[in-house]
């Protein structure tokens, strides 16, 4: 107990008012007004509540006005009060604080600085002599040079937000931002996408008779951008359509064919034109029946023959996303 | 409000581009003007911080109206110090490039000189030394001639012109040769 009271006591000390009008009466005041609106019923509660915050602004204020901290030309005290002034204003309607509020923090504790150094000794207000003047410009300039870097960090984070494929292209070596948020989803929306096409590739080919594979690989390039485009609608924050291209390339290998889907990323990267990701699918025909082995003669273009029976099922394999590679695919 | 990234890289680098600004331009004012280091470096720190803020702002009202294709230029550039569609063999011939950088300076160049007017305002004291504050120990033929002849205002404005010139191409250097080296 004895030990709680040492601890507590500077504190204690630093609160006692040392005569009446002094700003520990008004802070002691504004505890006392919250402390009444604890066992108060609306609207009493909330007009007490607004009191208390405004008189514990307003000691805040007070002693910003006669002790204020400079740290390197930046008054502490004055920042305090001012995220008190910005929280008191924008962030009672809702739990979270909007951005504005942090976006404008920088200038209300300016602001506050500077009328500490426009109120000297008494409460009245005078504009200071001009040899004073300059460091109050300064300071106020400064202080809403900050602001403006705030609203450059929000407008960064709206731009990624959009884009999350930028984003995952934050390399260590010259990233423009630092991230610091772990369990932000770091993936490029490529590697979504293709995998989402993977499976719908899967589902629209699998298992089904050979000819129908064929047909539909007639029109191949047509169908995955369509496969592209269906993926991407299920996505939210769709502003990164326009800037992924779809492509496939496909080969034939025996007995099958392989696919090669390619997303392009069109828009802002650390690669000098972009980069493309490859996600390979193999369809295969596997034999329903037992059958003869058939020599029909393939239709394919290529000199090589073909075993499938137009009685053969596909079967459809797909790799793992590759890694970013640089620059624009080749087309085949 | 939910921040996941900080953008440091371009604001340490508008940090120093800041400080070499001031330093640069401090001491062309000095000896331009003829006004005391303290006061020019006052004065340097002033105008380009209020610049600075003034094409903060520019830039914010901007962006938000530009078409898509432009705002990802610019995001291009801020994050990845790249322009798309320009390697760096069109780079140095690009007319648009140059254009950006002339209007770029004109405009803080104006910028700059309502901000010291404005400034002097607000001080309530002339930016120019009269003859009878700091000149009497410099050599008395040399500078008694040119504040004589050269009107106040004018001579202002041809050293903010100065200042500005040496550090924005300074700067301006700087920049095409990270742009170059990143690029090549």
């Amino acid at each position: 107990m004895k030990q709680l009271l040492a601890i507590l006591e500077p504190i204690i000390k630093l609160l006692q008012p040392p005569r009446f009008s002094s700003w520990q009466t008004l802070i002691l005041v504004s505890i006392f007004l919250w402390l009444v609106a604890f066992f108060v019923r609306n609207p009493w509660q909330t007009r007490l509540i607004g009191l208390g915050w405004i008189l514990l602004i307003v000691g805040l204020l007070w002693l910003t006005a006669e002790k204020p901290l400079w740290f390197y030309g930046f008054s502490l005290t004055s920042w305090l009060v001012g995220a008190l002034i910005c929280v008191a204003i924008f962030g009672r309607q809702s739990a979270q604080i909007p951005p504005i509020a942090m976006v404008l923090w920088p200038t209300i504790s300016g602001a506050i600085a500077a009328l500490t150094e426009l109120v000297k000794a008494g409460p009245k207000v005078e504009i200071p002599p001009p040899t004073q003047r300059q460091k109050v410009v300064i300071l106020m300039l400064s202080h809403i040079l900050i602001s403006c870097w705030f609203q450059f960090m929000f407008l960064t984070n709206n731009w990624l937000r959009d884009y999350p494929s930028i984003l995952a292209d934050n390399r260590s070596q010259g990233a423009f931002a630092i991230n610091i948020d772990r369990q932000k989803d770091c993936t490029s929306r490529g590697i979504t996408i293709l995998n989402s096409m993977g499976t719908r590739l899967t589902a629209e080919l699998d298992k089904k008779p050979w000819p129908t594979v064929e047909q539909w690989l007639l029109n191949a390039s047509e169908k995955v951008t369509a496969l592209g485009k269906q993926a991407m609608q299920k996505l939210p924050d769709r502003k990164e359509e326009a800037l992924w291209n779809f492509a496939v390339n496909v080969t034939s290998r025996e007995p099958g064919y392989n696919l090669q889907l390619l997303a392009s990323w069109q828009g802002p990267s650390s690669y000098l034109s972009g980069y493309h990701l490859k996600k390979s699918c193999q369809i295969l025909p596997t034999q329903r029946l037992p059958i003869a082995p058939s020599s029909s003669p393939s239709q394919s273009k290529t000199a090589t023959t073909s075993v499938a029976s137009p009685s053969a099922l596909s079967q459809v394999k797909c790799g793992p996303v590759s890694q970013p590679i640089s620059g624009q695919p080749k087309s085949t | 409000m939910f921040v996941s990234v900080l953008p440091l890289r371009a604001v340490v680098l508008q940090g120093l581009f800041l400080v070499i600004a001031i330093a640069i331009e401090s001491s062309i004012l000095h000896k331009k003007l003829r006004i005391s280091r303290k006061t020019s470096a006052e004065y340097a720190i002033s105008i380009n911080l209020f610049s600075t803020i003034v094409g903060w702002l520019i830039f914010f009202f901007a962006q938000s109206l530009l078409p898509e294709r432009l705002k990802l230029q610019f995001m291009n550039y801020i994050l990845f110090n790249r322009l798309i569609g320009i390697d760096s063999n069109q780079f140095f011939l690009s007319l648009d490039l140059m254009l950006i950088g002339a209007l770029n300076f004109i405009l803080i160049f104006a910028i700059e000189i309502t901000g010291l007017s404005l400034l002097e305002k607000i001080l309530q004291e002339q930016a120019v030394a009269s003859n009878n504050s700091l000149q009497s120990h410099d050599s008395p033929t040399r500078d008694n001639f040119s504040s004589k002849l050269i009107p106040g205002e004018l001579r202002k404005s041809t050293a903010i012109l100065a200042a500005n010139a040496v550090s924005y191409s300074l700067i301006f250097i700087l920049l095409l040769l990270n742009l170059w080296l990143k690029n090549s």
